[in-house]
């Protein structure tokens, strides 16, 4: 039942703990991981604790709770490293343990952001970046703001695709939605985007 | 093609999500004839290069070490400890006290089970071998009753190790998500009239 998808694995562990060329970087610090090697798991979370912050924030008001529930994603991801059984997948594996982890706390605390209700986090405005200085933060700072607009599921979905550069599937599973679904929250979420800074542009009567 | 077949996979096209190399044509011939799909399909390529460029908000310098830390030592504040360790030597006696029961109940009830159920080219007793009652990938069989109690023992015993583990997780960080963080763990409790505070952090 296991043997197929043991195969990536058993192919780099044969090869010293070393991932082939096709794998991506963190495949082999998995293996080295679950073999013992601690620091192995310190790379892996250097490598992704700003990644799975950024995706808590999609859902989190504070930055600190952010941390704090990021902390907890990577502690879970640590101690359930043994279940994982494509290392090469780490990443998406990462991701669905990150959404899980807060739609269990959401579900929780009943703190689930109704459908259709606009959101608007202060984190996404950037208040150290003022406008006199360089238009490109101002332009990021503006971008954050109309992200922060977005339904909750549309800001989770152009976070994975867009910052993350996820595939369609990966984003699917992750989620748990149909790929069509994920289609379809990109598309309308880009265009949500785009309304909100041509709107944005026409309050401030700045160039976008 | 008509626009209102391609437009929802327009953001699909700007992503390299449109696996089809037929599809993928016909939109692309399209769109060198219709403005308007080209407009949208631009929107989708604009908007996916700002969102690109904006990088990660990035956490405090300490996370790493945070984590790091709780790996190490697993370090759980002395009240959780107590209060899991509790619960679950609770659960534990229960399931012992329970499968202890089923097998005093039970143990005279299957001699009379397995004497009467017909078992060709087979001795009839007690602990006849058990046919799998696992999908046949498994290949699990089991070579007695008691084996058979043994294993749903030890998936008890996993399933308890399990639910341990996700309640110290979850504890902490309900407790660390809480306003006053860390902090929290160590304060007295509050005295009775006072009023509980709301946890206004998450949301």
């Amino acid at each position: 039942m296991m043997a197929p998808a043991l195969t990536a694995e058993l192919m780099v562990d044969r090869d010293a703990g070393r991932a082939v060329p096709d794998l991506p970087a963190e495949a082999g610090l998995v293996i080295r991981t679950k073999n013992g090697d601690a620091s192995a798991f310190e790379e892996l979370v250097k490598m992704f604790q700003h990644r799975v912050f950024n995706f808590v924030l999609t859902r989190v008001r504070e930055r600190q709770s952010a941390e704090d529930i990021t902390q907890e994603v990577l502690v879970k991801a640590y101690f359930n490293l043994h279940r994982l059984r494509r290392p090469e997948k780490f990443k998406s594996w990462l991701f669905s343990i990150a959404h899980n982890h807060l739609r269990d706390l959401m579900r929780k605390r009943k703190l689930e952001t109704a459908d259709g209700e606009e959101t608007h986090f202060e984190h996404y405005v950037d208040a150290r970046t003022p406008d006199r200085e360089f238009s490109q933060e101002r332009l990021k700072s503006r971008v954050r703001a109309a992200l922060a607009r977005l339904k909750p599921e549309q800001r989770q979905v152009l976070v994975l695709c867009d910052i993350e550069g996820l595939s369609y599937r990966e984003i699917a599973d992750i989620m748990r939605v149909p790929l069509g679904t994920v289609q379809s929250r990109v598309f309308y979420a880009r265009k949500r985007i785009k309304e909100v800074l041509v709107s944005q542009d026409l309050l401030s009567g700045d160039e976008l | 093609m008509k626009c209102v077949e391609l437009t929802e996979l327009l953001g699909a096209l700007a992503d390299g999500e449109i696996h089809d190399a037929e599809l993928r044509a016909q939109m692309q011939a399209h769109l060198a004839q219709c403005a308007s799909c080209r407009e949208e399909y631009a929107l989708q390529v604009e908007v996916k290069g700002l969102l690109a460029g904006l990088g990660h908000e990035m956490p405090s310098p300490f996370l790493l070490t945070r984590v790091l830390g709780r790996l190490g030592s697993r370090r759980v504040p002395a009240f959780w400890n107590l209060r899991l360790a509790y619960a679950g030597a609770a659960a534990a006696f229960l399931v012992v006290l329970g499968a202890a029961g089923v097998l005093t109940v039970s143990h005279s009830q299957m001699l009379g089970v397995y004497k009467a159920l017909p078992v060709p080219g087979a001795e009839r007793g007690a602990f006849a071998p058990l046919p799998s009652i696992l999908p046949d990938d498994e290949e699990v069989h089991y070579a007695s009753f008691a084996d058979l109690i043994e294993r749903r023992h030890a998936d008890a015993r996993e399933l308890l190790r399990a639910r341990s583990q996700w309640e110290e997780l979850d504890s902490i960080v309900r407790v660390l998500s809480s306003e006053d963080g860390e902090e929290a763990i160590y304060k007295d409790l509050p005295e009775p009239d006072e009023p509980a505070e709301e946890d206004e952090n998450t949301g």
